[in-house]
């Protein structure tokens, strides 16, 4: 497979020697293009399937990091960054780059940048090729063997806590949780049908089956608690902890501090209508404490309201499956990158674009608005990864739900909304953006215990003349980085 | 240690061909059977020109080590086969029950895994 490459340096005679070590390797790369300026290289850059980038840190219109962040690398683009003044090995890093060379450097040294870059992009290729031949694996295994329901087992030492036999025996420990997704994928595309056998709490983190539950202190997050049972005495009405009945005089007998009666009979003259709590730790006394779900495999400590619930199923073979086994059809699953819809940006910008051209030609109003989730971040440490997903879809969907079907909405980050208003001026286009951070606000708050959202909104007109990138950028500067 | 070939065995009899003291083979009528021993490690590719495999069970650990090795092999000649458990005493997991073919105590009576290993041949 040859890597599509894109140049970005502002120095020719560098370009040109790039030029030419692409062309030696052109067994693995391909040059697609070569641009001069970092402006020009980001056109060129959405024009194309790009799968490699040399990018100079020391560009004329911007920085090497800061044409990274408009692109929002991901690890579908591999970026071998190098400069020549100064040394940025560590911010380079920082930003994931594959690889890092300081000017000048060999040809070895060039050769290895690529090699690992190219390794890179066979393992992500391989990896979403994967889940298809797995598939195809158990249908033929189904098929071979007239399985009429492939059903889960419960086995102690998965990571599930159930293996599919032929599925979970395909994949190592670390990776088991995969069998879910891909047998949830196949039965979206009807290959397999579904039917329910259990439901369970997995690690938000490393998708786990095995935790511990306990009580943990809401102020310091101690599980070092000592409880004891708080005490309702029916007489005088005094409600405290047992330690308060306690007599000093008679131990064993229980005095009531308010009205110093004897406690005699439960239920006739006091009840224990809850426990109260104390933590070791911090001294703190409290009625409500927090559940938390301690992952056995990753250590991770997750409230247990925030994890996330998964289905176990038993699985039949369709006729469409049967085809697969039998070889008439071949496997391609989707839907392995869960967000590709939610954060589709290249979509978003191409509609924003021919926005622009439409207010070339008639005099319309198009507003363009953010939203920045400011706190998001701070929920995401709690939630654990797989769940981060799970809210930044659903928060995805509250929005498209919420917007005017002819209006579009896209993730920018994981906490960065921008949403484009066709036919609004801003002032259609902000009652409806405080009309859904309002609904998000609420949505944050009832499922993360009155977890109170920080919304940054922006709304601005679009203006006809300025190129989409352009105005996303001004839209997005400064954003956080997650 | 070389691999054995079935085309080795003639004749339509049930036999027991010693090819070394941990791989045999095993032929019924038109089908011949690797026969392997959880206990001794062998070269996963021998498995190819077989009909099919009969595992030795002497323990639940290394035949299940064997049985996943085989499953999750990436060439179909190999994960597909069909796969028996020879066993004299001792209970496969559920697990292994579920990734095997069957189980048998009798090497002389090779007809039920000959018949289940022809139905699965039909359908690959």
């Amino acid at each position: 497979m040859r890597l599509n490459c894109l140049i970005v340096d502002s120095d020719k005679s560098s370009k040109e020697l790039l030029s030419d070590l692409i062309q030696r390797n052109s067994s693995q790369l391909k040059l697609i293009g070569s641009s001069e300026s970092g402006r020009e290289a980001l056109g060129f850059f959405y024009r194309h399937q790009i799968d490699l980038i040399f990018l100079n840190v020391e560009l004329e219109d911007m920085s090497g990091f800061e044409f990274m962040d408009e692109i929002d690398a991901s690890e579908d683009i591999q970026t071998i960054l190098y400069s020549e003044k100064g040394d940025y090995a560590l911010q380079a890093f920082e930003y994931g780059v594959t690889d890092y060379l300081k000017k000048p450097f060999s040809y070895a040294r060039f050769n290895k940048a690529i090699n690992r870059a190219s390794e890179v992009v066979r393992n992500v290729t391989d990896f979403e090729d994967l889940e298809n031949i797995l598939l195809e694996k158990v249908l033929k295994y189904m098929y071979t063997r007239e399985i009429d329901l492939l059903s889960p087992i419960a086995v102690r030492d998965a990571k599930l806590g159930f293996i599919y036999p032929m599925l979970s025996t395909n994949l190592e420990f670390d990776e088991e949780q995969k069998a879910l997704k891909i047998l949830n994928a196949a039965e979206q595309e009807d290959l397999l049908t579904g039917e329910f056998v259990e439901s369970l709490y997995l690690c938000n983190t490393c998708s786990n089956a095995y935790m511990h539950f306990r009580e943990s202190c809401p102020f310091c997050s101690s599980t070092n608690l000592r409880t004891e049972d708080l005490i309702h005495h029916f007489p005088c009405a005094y409600v405290g902890p047992a330690s308060d009945f306690e007599s000093e005089n008679e131990r064993g007998n229980m005095v009531c501090p308010k009205c110093s009666r004897y406690l005699k009979h439960i239920g006739v003259d006091y009840d224990k209508p809850s426990v109260m709590y104390n933590c070791m730790n911090c001294d703190h006394s409290f009625q409500d404490p927090l559940v938390k779900a301690k992952c056995n495999n990753c250590g991770s400590d997750t409230r247990v309201e925030h994890l996330t619930k998964s289905t176990i199923k038993a699985y039949r073979m369709t006729e469409l499956g049967e085809d697969v086994a039998m070889g008439k059809q071949t496997v391609r699953l989707k839907g392995f990158d869960e967000l590709s819809e939610v954060m589709d940006m290249s979509y978003f910008r191409k509609i924003l674009q021919q926005e622009i051209e439409r207010l070339e030609e008639a005099d319309l109003h198009t507003t363009i608005a953010r939203i920045r989730f400011n706190n998001l971040p701070e929920l995401f440490k709690e939630t654990g990864e797989s769940m981060q997903k799970d809210l930044v879809r659903e928060l995805y969907e509250v929005i498209t739900e919420n917007i005017p079907v002819s209006d579009l909405a896209v993730f920018n980050d994981m906490i960065t909304v921008l949403m484009l208003f066709a036919d609004k001026d801003t002032g259609k286009a902000e009652s409806i953006v405080n009309e859904i951070t309002v609904i998000m606000k609420e949505l944050v708050a009832d499922n993360f215990h009155g977890f109170e959202l920080d919304t940054d909104p922006k709304i601005e007109p679009v203006r006809s003349g300025a190129s989409a990138q352009d105005i996303i950028s001004e839209l997005t500067e400064n954003r956080q980085e997650v | 240690m070389g691999i054995p070939q079935p085309s080795g065995c003639n004749g339509n009899e049930k036999h027991l061909f010693i090819m070394n003291n941990t791989v045999q083979t095993l032929k019924y009528e038109e089908l011949t059977f690797l026969r392997v021993s959880d206990r001794y490690p062998f070269h996963l590719d021998q498995i190819k020109p077989f009909d099919g495999v009969v595992i030795e069970f002497t323990e639940k650990k290394s035949s299940m080590e064997l049985v996943k090795n085989i499953r999750s092999h990436n060439q179909q000649s190999v994960y597909l086969t069909p796969l028996f458990l020879y066993r004299l005493y001792g209970e496969p997991d559920k697990l292994i029950a579920r990734l095997v073919d069957g189980t048998t105590s009798n090497l002389g009576d090779l007809k039920p895994i000959a018949d289940i290993t022809r139905k699965i041949k039909s359908r690959m």
